[in-house]
């Protein structure tokens, strides 16, 4: 949602196009990265945007995602930016009063 | 190196050009005035002494007077690796392979185009899709979601695929860098996420940075290059520039291989000065790997930005309802910036191989290079330096100099002063749309937010960064332009 919410303003969940995918990786901040950048392929693949997600992460580090996304065209009146990497640039998880903090600079 | 320490060991050699003490393998070298060095970042500084740690780097870690902070290295940033013991690395290339610049020049005056420049600027908008989620044009129906196999010959053939479909000319391909093919190209490197990304934004300008102007002639400083080159500042000549790249096949293949080159990393003890810098020899299969991923990533650039001419050139015919002949639109350039290539030179002596990286930074070859031909073997490699959309741009030539101090490489642009985010809290879009108007430029574009991040004021003046490669011989001027009218990546036809 972060990440929609950086390209569209406002984003509404409920969008009508069903995505489910997986991502792997030992590592847990280059899982991460691998999850944002396959949502930003399928930013121009299907040209839509996640509105909404499930999300779990198996032992091992696999990342199962079933979501709900709006078509761009639908969108194209709050488009904010365009985001086409997520970098590793000064890449930050941490643990912060209970909860996962990160920080990802992505390339837009 | 602390950065403080490294500022303290920078001296000025020679006019415009800086060096600092060796700090891992190599010292930094930087080619600026004295106002650009005292504005520079320390980040840049740290960034380009963190790439001084790469195994194989030659001579210097470069920085060119349009630096600015990047991913892993700066913005304006060059460095050379030794072939055996050097190393090739997709974060130092850059997420946008080949993104580059395009100059075509037409037999069009300031005064013919003027009466029909929001017509062009608007059927160009239709022409040339731009913006998030755009489409190969309508008008080139092959195009419109090519198969694995069509973009296994796009990318692997590169400009000779555009001509065998009709869409260049041999001429054309002798007027873009590299004759337009990168022959490393091997298509069974791409991932199938890069081909997904890719097979419908053939054609397509993007979004952020990247735009289409129409300019004329402002200034000349070398009146000779400039007529070999077709190009008269007497006849307030118009012509035409834009900036794209490969789109999200290169990014995807930036970002595939960023993640299988921190893997080896981790596998082979690799400790990394930072992350985007992952790298893997440049002789491991890895490193092949990726070279021949990239390569299809430059042809696939060079290709994107040819369909694009092939539509501002149907767009032209059809506003001024002449032929493509007498409107004389032909390429005086296409320049690449972001790219790993394989180039000789003279090293102590000695011819030597080198695996060049350039980010954001554009080759720089002198008169007599052998990669030129016809009248570029006389005038040097035109290097196509683009503005802020509100300043102008410049065209300069390559020089021997180059070749021998930078691996023949210069400056890319104005570089940034501050970021996307502060720059639209700089400006409103009314303000900054009323200024550009009043300066006589006409503009269509998507969002205000895409607008008001281009401003002006969000670039080092272009006239100081490239004058300081001037009075350093790396790349001389010939020409400066001004823009008339614009197109930025977009939603929907928006006028201002």
């Amino acid at each position: 949602m972060a990440l929609s919410n950086i390209m569209i303003l406002n984003v509404k969940k409920g969008g009508n196009v069903k995505l489910k995918f997986t991502v792997k990786n030992p590592n847990l901040e280059y899982l991460l990265i691998d999850f944002i950048n396959k949502i930003i392929m399928y930013k121009d693949y299907k040209k839509v945007i996640i509105t909404d997600s499930r999300i779990g992460i198996k032992k091992g580090f696999t990342l199962s995602c079933n979501a709900n996304a709006e078509k761009l065209e639908n969108l194209k009146d709050r488009f904010i930016v365009d985001i086409k990497a997520a970098t590793l640039h000064d890449l930050q998880i941490k643990k912060q009063k209970g909860l996962i903090k990160c920080k990802v600079v992505l390339d837009i | 190196m602390e950065v403080q320490q490294i500022k303290k060991t920078i001296k000025e050699i020679k006019k415009n050009t800086w060096e600092s003490e060796r700090i891992d393998n190599v010292p930094i070298r930087i080619y600026a005035n004295n106002n650009i060095m005292k504005k520079l970042e320390d980040g840049v500084l740290e960034q380009a002494a963190n790439a001084t740690s790469l195994p194989g780097i030659l001579k210097y870690s470069y920085l060119f007077s349009d630096a600015h902070i990047g991913y892993g290295v700066p913005v304006g940033w060059a460095g050379a690796f030794d072939l055996e013991s050097g190393i090739i690395s997709p974060g130092v290339v850059g997420f946008d392979i080949n993104c580059g610049m395009r100059l075509i020049r037409t037999n069009l005056s300031l005064e013919e185009i003027k009466p029909k420049i929001k017509e062009l600027v608007d059927t160009l908008f239709k022409m040339v899709p731009a913006g998030v989620g755009s489409s190969s044009p309508a008008t080139l129906p092959e195009l419109k979601s090519v198969n694995r196999s069509e973009l296994k010959e796009i990318a692997e053939e590169g400009i000779n695929w555009s001509i065998k479909k009709g869409y260049a000319t041999k001429a054309d391909s002798k007027r873009i860098e590299e004759g337009g093919v990168s022959n490393h190209a091997d298509f069974s490197k791409i991932s199938n996420d890069a081909f997904k990304r890719g097979k419908e934004q053939l054609g397509t300008l993007g979004s952020g940075n990247h735009y289409l102007e129409i300019q004329v002639i402002n200034k000349d400083f070398n009146r000779k290059i400039a007529n070999n080159l077709d190009l008269d500042v007497i006849k307030n000549q118009v012509v035409i520039m834009f900036h794209t790249g490969s789109r999200g096949f290169g990014h995807q293949i930036a970002s595939d291989y960023i993640r299988k080159f921190l893997e080896y990393s981790s596998n082979n003890n690799i400790i990394l000065k930072d992350k985007q810098l992952a790298y893997a020899p440049f002789n491991s299969e890895e490193g092949q790997n990726y070279l021949k991923a990239m390569a299809c990533g430059i042809n696939f650039a060079f290709v994107n930005r040819q369909l694009i001419t092939y539509q501002i050139r149907k767009a032209f015919k059809q506003v001024f309802k002449k032929s493509e002949n007498d409107l004389g639109l032909e390429i005086v350039y296409d320049v690449a910036h972001n790219t790993a290539k394989v180039e000789e030179y003279n090293i102590l002596g000695q011819k030597k191989k080198v695996i060049v990286h350039r980010k954001g930074a554009t080759r720089s070859f002198g008169p007599g290079n052998k990669e030129l031909s016809g009248v570029l073997k006389s005038t040097g490699q035109p290097v196509i330096v683009g503005g802020s959309m509100e300043t102008g741009s410049y065209l300069c030539v390559g020089t021997k100099k180059a070749e021998e101090e930078t691996f023949g490489t210069t400056l890319h642009g104005s570089g940034r002063t501050m970021s996307r985010v502060a720059a639209r809290k700089q400006i409103d879009a009314d303000t900054l749309i009323n200024r550009m108007n009043k300066n006589g430029i006409y503009i269509k574009a998507n969002s205000t937010a895409g607008l008001t991040e281009e401003n002006g004021s969000a670039y080092k003046d272009i006239n100081e960064v490239v004058n300081s490669m001037d009075a350093a011989g790396i790349s001389l001027k010939v020409l400066s332009f001004k823009p008339i009218g614009n197109i930025k990546g977009s939603w929907k036809n928006t006028d201002f």
